[in-house]
């Protein structure tokens, strides 16, 4: 084998691999991306761990367990809120939908 | 539990309400029916009733698509809403059951008293007392524990987990004291489509009039549809637990989606008051996520295809505070949607 064959193929080798390799990375990653909402919160648990957010663009009220900074208060009803929604895998044919307050409320409401 | 797949076509819904309220006696305006009065009934009638030893009744509505029967205190009400969604052809059921009492230390025990329990009202309502305990044993204690058959005893009911509650209660209900139990069963197309649901209440904590409740509730259903062409299968099971005004629901489980790709036990717990209250059951792809939440109520849903004829279940937790000018009174609605698969 020519020597410029053996370098082509050894580069198409790494690419080959490194993006096998970053696609098993991303396929087992725990936490997924998948969204992101902005709204009313309509409904908070008393400890403001738990939230629905009503859209500001319509459509019905999603819920889920809120993720927030260690300065940021407790998100109540009727707080103006923008959170990321990410998918955490919490078991091996399970996942569970997640907020991460992207925006924390102020108290000027 | 065995699951099939299966192929169809079509897809329905249905809906039905089922209301029980110690005011409402079959007598009042508006109420037709036996002693767990019809509201609403969209062609349901009341074609059996009976009172089991505990002193509850058991009203059984029937229609020419379906029955639902319901167990509650005298004077209670049940309305039935049918639907067919014009657009996918779906049908859905929803039910739900409500009740009013007063907020007396008396009556706070007096579930208790009448012996009644979770299982107990099942197998009134026609369910195998075997599928009673399988499925629904843990609806008879807080913490979730299936109890064993032998020890399952129709007044067995509370077991407390974690530490005793941070009220003291009056000496005569006991820290987890069996509050009520609100229970229903339906059946559709001949008994193709069939459920039962219950929400079980505990009076967990309570101060002259400010009380606190831990609850749990399950809503089990299937299809028996052993059709090879365009089977008849759950697409939506669904139950939720409400209260009136001034109630507060602060805190529940499930809190958000969870998605599923195979079957799996699901559980869902949470700590208040002193007491964790739990419950699990077998939850199928697709997902089981928070429904019919808001300050005075929370629910579950479970949505997906049914895998051949196996259980379908919504199950949940919630921790309800009643202040003084809160009523005790709370309701049960809860839905079902199945048609043919695939449509």
């Amino acid at each position: 084998v020519s020597r410029p064959v053996a370098v082509v193929v050894l580069v198409v080798s790494a690419a080959v691999g490194g993006w096998f390799a970053g696609s098993a990375s991303a396929s087992s990653s725990r936490l997924t991306f998948v969204g992101e909402l902005s709204g009313r919160v309509s409904v908070a648990s008393v400890s403001g761990a738990k939230v629905c957010i009503a859209p500001a663009n319509g459509g019905a009220d999603r819920c889920g367990a809120l993720y927030r900074g260690p300065d940021d208060r407790p998100l109540v009803v009727g707080d103006s809120a923008s959170v990321a929604i990410a998918r955490l895998r919490t078991g091996p044919a399970e996942t569970t939908e997640i907020f991460i307050v992207e925006q924390p409320p102020t108290d000027d409401r | 539990m065995r699951f099939l797949r299966t192929a169809g076509a079509v897809i329905g819904a249905m809906a039905v309400t089922t209301a029980l309220s110690a005011d409402a006696v079959g007598g009042r305006p508006g109420l037709q029916g036996g002693e767990i009065g019809l509201t609403h009934g969209d062609g349901f009638t009341l074609t059996a009733e009976e009172v089991t030893t505990g002193g509850a009744v058991v009203d059984t509505y029937s229609s020419k698509s379906g029955t639902i029967k319901v167990i509650g205190r005298r004077g209670s009400s049940v309305s039935i809403v049918e639907s067919t969604d014009p657009a996918t052809g779906r049908r859905a059921a929803s039910v739900r059951l409500s009740t009013s009492r007063p907020k007396t230390l008396t009556d706070a025990d007096a579930y208790r008293r009448s012996g009644r329990s979770t299982v107990a009202d099942l197998v009134a309502l026609g369910m195998p007392r075997d599928q009673a305990v399988r499925e629904f044993g843990d609806m008879d204690t807080i913490d979730g524990r299936v109890p064993s058959r032998a020890g399952l005893d129709s007044r067995m009911v509370a077991s407390v987990s974690g530490a005793p509650p941070v009220t003291q209660l009056a000496p005569t209900v006991s820290g987890t004291t069996p509050y009520d139990t609100l229970c229903a069963s339906l059946s559709y197309d001949g008994g193709k489509i069939s459920g039962y649901g219950c929400s079980t209440l505990y009076l967990v904590a309570a101060s002259g009039g400010d009380w606190w409740f831990d609850n749990k509730y399950k809503f089990s259903a299937h299809s028996s549809d052993g059709s090879i062409i365009r089977p008849q299968r759950l697409f939506e099971v669904g139950w939720s637990l409400a209260w009136a005004t001034n109630n507060i629901v602060y805190d529940w489980e499930p809190e958000s989606t969870i998605n599923r790709s195979e079957c799996g036990s699901v559980r869902f717990s949470l700590l208040a008051k002193g007491v964790t209250v739990s419950i699990d059951a077998p939850i199928c792809p697709t997902k089981i996520g928070p429904w019919n939440l808001g300050s005075t109520r929370s629910g579950s849903l479970w949505q997906g295809v049914e895998r051949g004829q196996a259980y379908e279940a919504a199950i949940g937790v919630q921790a309800v505070h009643s202040p003084p000018n809160a009523a005790a009174s709370y309701n049960s609605p809860f839905k079902l949607v199945w048609g043919p698969f695939p449509p």
